[in-house]
């Protein structure tokens, strides 16, 4: 980052230099330093550039091994398998990625680690760019698996470290969560040591009844693993970054963890509150430390959790204090919101409220009430994307036919295809779900029912619903939008790519095989160019006129990940033939690529924007778009 | 990035009367201008400074356009990169109405660096369209049959059907012409005077509002405003990509929060291509005299 083509800051050996880093990587740098031998996971936003970050290491430091993995399930397996082997492992995702995940994930935590095994979960409180705010401190109290919190990127980066060795002491999984705020914030960080991997052979461990979950083993692993939790329980109170601050005379004690810990610290420094109010920071949010909460009890008339989105802790307060007959009043999400992320302003409010005094910062200085408002900006798909030309292929085609047809769709760019102008998609619940969704809808919806579905989407759970359209005969039309990345988290390369997470080539798993593997008949296949709109058009109007499950792979690689891999190649921009262009506005209101804008009331280009895609010299009625013809592009 | 930076420090502290423990600045603008790594300057230039960092992004999801917020605080006792509303000591926008849509963080004495570049959003244009004004409309019907989007569309095959299924423009209802969804809003009809009672207007969902009101307003909130083309300073410079960087100029020029210029033009050196050291270096420079004139005059 300092100088290009060097070694970036999170990768240098040299304990102690400071810089600037992301959270994400701040928590790969403390991966790498604990001396991980195999890190996997699937990209997800806000956990993607730790593993990128990962590879970037690798490139310098090339004695582990790091792989992008199918979904989150495997990615979880696959490190699995390596801490097996005794060695250090690291499987990396986004909080819903753990949905995926957790068959493998509640039982493998009865049977513990046996190399140092984290599992990072990236919540996302306020669904930022998730489906979902699901509070997976619960997911590792479901498997009773200890869960490290950090309030800050130097906090991030010791305490994942920290964790490797946690693991191995008590043959432990670990939960690293963090959120958003913690993931794609950034702050000074100072380096540590690089611990070097021991040199030995790491063959996987034959501890056959260990492994292997048949009911009588499963009940001997169940009783360790309630044991191995009751030592965790006892240890919490000793956790090294759990601090428990008793300020002399203080009657209000606060409990708090992670980045809402670093918003209450703030809030006490602008309420001039700091050395009236004793807090207990945890580092281990689960299991909880029973004796320091206790000790916060004693020294206190009245509590309050701050944490955000459920009341995880509250209600271990609540519960603890019932148990051991402490009567003391506990508040938590009757001042801080159960919904969306924290803020210093919220946490201000939420701690004056429960103090019972006034907000001080409550009004805003300045009068802003009867200014102009600034338009939003709401998510597009961007300047030559070529999903926006498969769905205006099949609005066409809709229109054509006049019947109702039903989008299920997916996640991905392609989900932002909901908004106008092409209203395209009609679902998206979860990775996977739309084919499994169209094959429910056909059972009972009278017209087409499409899944729109993204390349590595499709890698990722898309198969069983295809498989299951074949087997059951379900009268869908798939569409595979194959731009060649996992592109909304940032470009990550996929099976389909054949290409590996450290720029390596792997092995190309071609989606058509897949398909056609499936159980898809070559009538029933349609391989297209998305921005080619007759052969578009005539795909899908024959997919709709053939009985049975189709698909159709509309095929062409995404416009900015083009302009990366191709920094050099030439781009033709279009331009708009005022003679021509009688302002009907159907390439803006219609087809709403970015790159075209009005301009002093007339349709006009933004040269830097475009793609040079030239889709929408097909769409205009009066051929009043064309490349730009100048000298420089002869 | 080591640097000797005793004498800069002795420099800073004469010139800043006010010493705080905390410094909270804002960096707004849209995807892919390079409000991120102006944000990563300012934070580095801090670390170099000796303080506490933090930052934060938040902005949309999408690659590009969308709005972008890149919160950054220093200092010496701050844990979290939130500032509290009304609390920023320094708002700089790289769009215009970036600034417009933060004005609820600054205050009185908050410095606004703001640069004159209006980009609207596609979904002004997307979400225009038509209304009928009822009190005019007398259900004449003679804007039905005139519509120049419908009758084009028949002549293309790639858009004919698109419109087919939306439709009409616009059909009578209760006695008075109704605009539809299907309208594009290329108020070609207006032009053309088809209503004889001038019954129908042009109307956007959301507006973007003009510059000079944009400015007005942010005049309005503090006293210290400086909004300048950065765009056009930066082409002057050489390069269009320097833009962020004549406004970390602007910033050093005017030189209200502790981060000196020779460290924030180190750290600016360090982060851009070597080939491009020279157009940022001057892109720098026009923006420190921008600020540092800014600084003379309204500031004393």
């Amino acid at each position: 980052m300092v100088e290009k083509m060097s070694k970036p800051f999170y990768a240098l050996d040299k304990p102690n230099s400071k810089g600037v880093v992301l959270g994400n990587e701040a928590l790969a740098r403390g991966v790498f330093e604990a001396g991980i031998q195999v890190a996997a996971g699937y990209p997800g936003t806000p956990s993607s550039e730790i593993m990128e970050t990962l590879a970037s290491i690798h490139k310098f430091y090339p004695n582990f091994d790091i792989e992008w993995s199918t979904n989150e399930a495997v990615g979880f397996q696959v490190a699995l398998g390596a801490s097996m082997c005794s060695a250090r492992a690291f499987a990396c995702m986004k909080h819903v990625g753990l949905n995926v995940a957790a068959d493998a994930f509640m039982t493998a935590s009865y049977a513990g680690a046996h190399g140092g095994f984290v599992l990072l979960s990236a919540d996302d409180p306020n669904c930022y760019s998730s489906q979902n705010e699901q509070d997976n401190r619960i997911y590792g109290m479901h498997a009773l698996c200890p869960i490290f919190e950090a309030i800050n990127i130097q906090e991030a980066k010791d305490i994942v470290k920290y964790a490797f060795d946690f693991s191995e002491e008590f043959e432990s999984l670990v939960m690293m969560r963090t959120t958003t705020r913690l993931n794609h914030a950034r702050g000074d960080l100072a380096l540590g040591k690089i611990k070097t991997i021991e040199e030995k052979e790491y063959n996987f461990d034959k501890d056959r009844a260990r492994w292997t979950f048949l009911p009588s083993n499963a009940r001997v692993q169940r009783v360790k693993q309630l044991k191995r939790y009751e030592t965790l329980r006892k240890f919490s109170n000793k956790f090294p970054y759990t601090n428990l601050n008793i300020n002399d005379g203080a009657k209000i004690g606060v409990i708090s963890s992670g980045i809402p810990y670093s918003y209450v610290n703030d809030a006490l420094l602008k309420l001039e509150l700091e050395n009236k109010i004793s807090t207990l920071k945890l580092g281990m949010v689960f299991p909880q430390p029973e004796k320091l909460i206790l000790e916060l009890f004693e020294n206190s008339e009245r509590i309050v959790v701050v944490e955000e989105l459920d009341p995880f802790l509250e209600d271990f307060a609540k519960k603890l204090a019932f148990e051991h007959n402490v009567n003391i009043e506990i508040e938590g999400k009757k001042f801080f919101p159960r919904n969306g992320e924290l803020n210093l302003n919220k946490v201000v409010n939420g701690l004056t409220g429960f103090l019972d005094i006034p907000n001080p910062f409550i009004d805003l200085p300045v009068d802003i009430q009867d200014l102009h408002k600034a338009s939003p900006r709401p998510p597009v798909l961007c300047p030559g994307c070529s999903h926006r030309n498969t769905f205006y292929a099949l609005k066409l085609i809709e229109q054509r036919k006049g019947a109702k047809w039903v989008y299920s769709s997916d996640i991905g760019c392609y989900t932002l295809g909901f908004y106008k102008p092409l209203e395209a998609i009609d679902t998206c619940i979860c990775m996977g779900a739309s084919i499994g969704m169209a094959n429910g809808i056909s059972k009972l919806h009278k017209g087409p029912v499409l899944a729109l579905i993204g390349d590595s989407t499709f890698f990722h759970t898309g198969i069983p619903g295809l498989i299951d359209a074949v087997y059951n005969q379900n009268d869908i039309i798939v569409i595979i939008l194959d731009n060649s990345a996992t592109a909304m988290t940032g470009f990550q390369p996929h099976p389909g790519t054949g290409m590996k997470i450290t720029g390596e080539p792997g092995t190309k798993v071609p989606l058509e095989q897949i398909v056609q593997g499936a159980g898809i008949q070559d009538d029933h296949l349609w391989i297209i160019d998305s921005n080619d709109l007759e052969e578009s058009t005539k795909a899908i109007e024959d997919a709709i006129n053939t009985k049975g499950p189709c698909v159709i792979i509309s095929r062409h690689i995404c416009a900015l990940l083009d302009q990366r891999i191709h920094r050099d190649k030439k781009i033709i921009p279009v331009e708009i033939d005022e003679d021509k262009c009688n302002n009907c506005m159907i390439c803006i209101s219609n087809f709403g690529c970015p790159a075209l804008t009005v301009k002093d009331e007339k349709v006009s280009v933004i040269q830097n924007q475009c793609t040079g895609c030239g889709v929408c010299i097909e769409i205009c009625p009066k051929d009043a778009i064309q490349f730009k013809d100048n000298e420089e592009n002869k | 990035m080591a640097l000797d930076l005793k004498d800069d420090r002795e420099i800073r502290k004469d010139e800043h009367a006010i010493e705080k423990d905390n410094y909270n600045a804002l960096c707004v603008g849209i995807g892919g201008t390079g409000v991120i790594r102006a944000s990563m300057i300012l934070g580095w230039a801090a670390l170099q400074e000796g303080f506490k960092v933090r930052t934060a992004e938040t902005h949309g999801m999408s690659q590009r356009g969308g709005s972008v917020s890149s919160y950054l605080r220093f200092g010496k006792t701050l844990e979290n990169p939130f500032m509290i509303e009304g609390d920023l000591d320094v708002l700089i926008a790289f769009e215009i109405s970036e600034a417009l849509r933060n004005l609820y963080y600054v205050n009185k004495d908050t410095l606004i660096i703001a640069s004159r570049n209006a980009v609207i959003p596609p979904s002004v244009l997307t979400f225009r369209s038509l209304k009928v004004d009822k009190d005019k409309c007398v259900g004449c019907g003679n804007c039905l049959s005139y519509c120049i989007p419908n009758q084009v569309f028949l002549e293309n095959r790639y858009v004919n059907s698109f419109t087919l299924m939306k439709g009409p423009t616009r059909k009578i209802v209760n006695g008075y012409s109704r605009v539809l969804d299907s309208c594009t809003g290329c108020s070609q009809c207006i032009i053309d005077e088809v209503c004889p009672f001038n019954a129908i207007e042009a109307y956007n969902e959301w507006e973007y509002p003009e510059i000079s009101l944009i400015e007005e307003d942010i005049k309005a909130v503090s006293d210290n405003v400086l909004i300048l083309d950065a765009n056009k300073i930066a082409i002057e410079a050489g390069n269009l990509l320097a833009a962020n960087v004549v406004l970390i100029g602007t910033l050093a020029g005017i030189n209200k929060i502790p981060l000196s210029k020779k460290i924030l033009k180190e750290t600016v050196k360090k982060f851009v291509p070597k080939k491009a050291i020279d157009v940022n270096m001057r892109a720098f420079k026009k923006g420190f005299n921008k600020g540092e004139k800014f600084r003379q005059e309204i500031l004393g």
